[in-house]
């Protein structure tokens, strides 16, 4: 079932031209000139209980279209749906059925305990006192707030303060969450944290999530769907899997060779069969790029394996990251 | 596209009275700071005051004892009723924070308005030191008559609608210009003289005090100090109310006026 429905919505900025020198600020201020940026988003749905990773370099229109979604800004142009409902024009009904994490700026209240927080939104939220408490014990105790509930925000670390905005956004339930770099900042454990309570949430509650980040390591583990966007066009929307074999089909075998063998190992890079090249070589260690749709892995381990004492191999797939680059810097080529 | 201003009491509104008050509370020795500088500022004024005298109890037909009560009631009162709503809001729209109040079932500016009540509602026991205090010494004595009180009562309240709404509407201003903080700046320097807060309107010269009747000001402090005074009584008293009432419904239509821009600006083209 589509939860979200967007279509060709069109978000114009229009700013007034800043000027610089003498007398700037009147100058800004008289201005007729303005500075127009778009941000689109062609036509996307959402089916319930997806996760979709929505990636895009600085200033692609990611935020422009949450907040679009969220009902926060009103489109230019084209039309939305959450839920059944058009977010700017019902916003407090549309707001029941969404959660909003803004990685960068918190929900909660900056001089009030965490655990006041909570209980004002779940009044906001017109929880019932039995609900709120089931709902709150269960986040308390999936995301290990029971330290720091009643400290503070001011006073919570980067990675709590997280986890409380996390525990905010789906406290009364909804069924679309946004994410918005939620995990920007995090160390380690504190990502891990957020990555698997978006995993059980979205499992338990079939929560559907759109997950903007700039961290891939988000995107491998949750989104099983992709959206790249950049200057309001869709590069590409898919599988993850999908987007490795249409961008970077190529995987990679790493070879280790005996120490006596450095020789050969360069012979046999300079004469790999077909489909098959070599991308680094050093000493002992050579990597090379195999292309699935030519040879067979198999058979390019074989022929290498055959030819040198192989001490040690392993094979990879391109790693998001690099894949995603590319795509940026083709886009900035072909501009 | 945006929802009318229901009066409908919300829960979430209450809890967010209650979390203003809790907030207020939060810092402890900000309350004995409060109180301290109340008192100092109480007294400087008053030596000032006392110094204009000269020796005279009586200048203009206000008696010194009078006047100390104004400065005395003046400055409680400004304590209680301060805006500190605009810098609520501003901070938001500055921290970004703004995004979240407004995805809530509860409109933007309701929660607004329901903070600044806890805010209220939090300063009322520093003036439960302060006022006791202010008695003992001898600056502060209870209105005239009932008819005072009463007056005073509904005057306050008057008061603060008119601080609130001049303060929104400048504030708000924020939303599309790209700082207002000069005009605010000036206006917060200047207000408690527009108000009548430093100098009653009676000693100000004939001009200023025709220009500053036109404003709506007078009626933040001038209006309801009188009536507390006993210097406006009877039919004076209700002139003072209506004037403030005329005040209230004016400014309520520009910060209803300047709200929806706002709201227009921030939803329409990104803030």
């Amino acid at each position: 079932m589509p939860l979200i429905r967007a279509e060709h919505l069109v978000k114009e900025y229009r700013r007034p031209r800043q000027h610089s020198g003498r007398f700037f600020g009147v100058r800004t201020l008289f201005t007729r000139e303005s500075v127009v940026t778009r941000a689109v988003e062609d036509i996307s749905i959402f089916n319930e209980g997806e996760v979709v990773g929505y990636l895009g370099p600085n200033g692609a229109g990611k935020s422009t279209t949450i907040k679009m979604l969220a009902g926060i800004l009103v489109p230019t142009n084209g039309s939305c749906e959450v839920a059944g409902i058009v977010p700017w024009e019902n916003r407090s009904a549309n707001a029941m059925n969404i959660g909003v994490v803004f990685g960068q700026r918190s929900q909660l209240w900056w001089d009030l305990p965490l655990d006041e927080s909570l209980h004002l939104i779940g009044k906001m939220y017109r929880m019932e006192p039995e609900r709120f408490r089931r709902q709150r014990e269960m986040l308390v105790d999936l995301l290990d707030m029971q330290p720091f509930l009643q400290t503070p925000v001011r006073q919570l670390s980067l990675g709590q303060r997280m986890s409380g905005d996390l525990a905010a956004a789906v406290l009364y339930e909804p069924p679309v969450l946004f994410l918005d770099e939620p995990t920007v900042g995090l160390d380690v454990i504190a990502k891990e944290r957020m990555r698997s309570f978006v995993e059980q949430i979205n499992r338990d509650n079939r929560t559907t999530v759109l997950l903007t980040t700039h961290d891939l390591d988000d995107v491998e583990r949750l989104c099983k769907r992709i959206i790249i966007i950049d200057e309001g066009r869709v590069l590409f929307d898919g599988r993850a899997a999908d987007l490795k074999r249409r961008y970077a089909p190529h995987r990679l075998l790493d070879v280790v060779v005996a120490g006596d063998a450095t020789e050969r190992l360069e012979t046999v890079a300079n004469t790999l069969p077909h489909g098959a090249q070599s991308v680094s070589l050093d000493g002992m260690k050579a990597t090379f790029e195999i292309d699935p749709e030519i040879i067979r892995v198999a058979d390019v381990i074989a022929d290498v394996s055959s030819r040198v004492p192989v001490i040690d191999l392993g094979v990879r797939e391109s790693p998001l990251e690099g894949i995603i680059r590319e795509i940026y810097e083709a886009r900035e080529v072909t501009r | 596209m945006i929802a009318p201003v229901s009066w409908r009491l919300h829960p979430g509104l209450i809890a967010c009275t209650m979390a203003a008050i809790r907030r207020t509370w939060a810092y402890r020795i900000r309350f004995v700071l409060w109180v301290v500088r109340m008192i100092a500022q109480l007294y400087l004024l008053r030596m000032i005051w006392m110094a204009l005298y000269a020796g005279h109890d009586v200048v203009d037909g206000i008696p010194a004892n009078m006047m100390v009560v104004y400065l005395t009631v003046a400055m409680l009162q400004e304590f209680l009723i301060q805006p500190l709503i605009v810098f609520e809001i501003e901070q938001r729209i500055m921290r970004g924070t703004v995004a979240s109040d407004i995805v809530r079932p509860v409109g933007f500016m309701q929660q607004m308005l329901a903070y600044d009540l806890g805010g209220i509602l939090g300063r009322v026991p520093v003036l439960l030191v302060a006022i006791p205090l202010s008695m003992v010494v001898g600056w502060l004595r209870l209105p005239p008559t009932p008819a005072a009180a009463a007056g005073y009562a509904v005057s306050l309240v008057l008061a603060y609608l008119i601080s609130l709404m001049i303060w929104l509407v400048v504030g708000m201003g924020g939303f599309w210009m790209t700082s207002t903080q000069g005009l605010r700046f000036l206006l917060s320097t200047i207000q408690s003289f527009l108000a009548g807060a430093v100098v009653p309107l009676w000693f100000l010269p004939d001009v200023l005090r025709t220009v500053l009747q036109l404003l709506p000001f007078q009626g933040m402090a001038f209006l309801p100090l009188s009536i507390f005074v006993g210097q406006a009584t009877g039919i004076d008293i209700l002139v003072a109310l209506g004037i403030q009432l005329f005040w209230v419904v004016v400014l309520a239509l520009m910060a209803a006026f300047v709200w929806r821009r706002a709201q227009w600006k921030l939803v329409v083209q990104g803030g």
